[in-house]
């Protein structure tokens, strides 16, 4: 009697995770390989990634509150890739190279810190160009993804050159944003 | 903080000029030549139109490395989400 409850909430637990999973996380697939994407530079490690992501969130699903999934599975996707950085990349204990000497800038500029802050900048980038509405996004898309001028994104969409301009600096500034909600940048330049 | 302003005349544009021509000018759309060196000359004295326009020039950068995506990858990966779906519990489930 008791095996008989308990397997009955096991299958009910089980239809619940998988309902719950393809509500909240199966529709931003696209938005997560994006992401990762942006922020490995390389399909291969994307796709490991976002794998990697969906399994944690997968297994946290139950936890979830429902609220803003998004920004949820982005701070998996993140912690994810954090991860996979500290177990392959060892973080440098001073600033002096083996040779004694002071590490020129260019040396920084190739570091691990330096590359996890630009894959997190480009990975920030990726997401807030996915959240712009639509006739913000296809602008950006059309002129800064595809290289069109003004005058080809216009006559592609059907509307005037100062609409593509209007579009694509409201695009731009929205992308901003949220690259500042995301504490990438404080006013003016890069944190 | 304040931030020092250029000076103005009529070699420099104005932060407000600056302001209003930045996109066409990262974008390298500005017609006219007069004032797209009149804004370069500005962007080299003032410190925080200077860093705006560094700003907007690496998010383009970033934007720019966005393409279409490739969707047999989406697709392998709707198809891991499902598998997991399938499963009796994701903890059994190893990654390669």
């Amino acid at each position: 009697m008791l095996d008989g409850v308990s397997s009955a909430m096991t299958k009910l637990s089980k239809r619940s995770r998988k309902a719950s999973f393809d509500k909240y996380v199966v529709p931003e697939l696209e938005l997560l390989y994006r992401v990762a994407l942006a922020m490995t530079g390389k399909p291969e490690n994307a796709e490991d990634l976002v794998q990697e992501t969906l399994l944690r969130a997968f297994r946290a699903i139950e936890r979830f509150d429902g609220r803003h999934p998004r920004a949820w599975l982005l701070t998996i996707l993140r912690n994810a890739l954090a991860n996979q950085v500290r177990k392959k990349v060892p973080l440098p204990v001073s600033d002096v190279d083996e040779s004694g000497n002071p590490e020129s800038v260019s040396d920084h500029r190739d570091s691990p810190e330096f590359q996890v802050v630009d894959q997190a900048f480009d990975g920030a980038v990726a997401a807030a160009f996915e959240e712009l509405p639509g006739k913000f996004r296809e602008v950006v898309a059309l002129v800064d993804i595809s290289g069109m001028s003004y005058a080809e994104a216009a006559a592609r969409l059907g509307v005037p050159v100062g609409t593509v301009m209007s579009r694509l600096h409201r695009g731009r500034t929205r992308i901003r944003e949220g690259l500042k909600s995301e504490e990438l940048f404080v006013e003016g330049g890069q944190v | 903080m304040r931030f020092k302003r250029a000076k103005t005349t009529s070699d420099t544009a104005t932060c407000a000029e600056v302001m209003k021509h930045l996109q066409s000018y990262i974008d390298g759309e500005m017609r006219d030549d007069v004032t797209a060196r009149r804004v370069a000359a500005h962007l080299e004295m003032c410190r925080r139109c200077g860093l705006e326009f560094e700003t907007y020039k690496r998010l383009k950068n970033s934007l720019q490395q966005l393409g279409p995506l490739d969707q047999q990858a989406i697709s392998r990966l709707s198809q891991f989400a499902q598998s997991l779906g399938e499963r009796e519990d994701g903890d059994e489930i190893e990654l390669g």
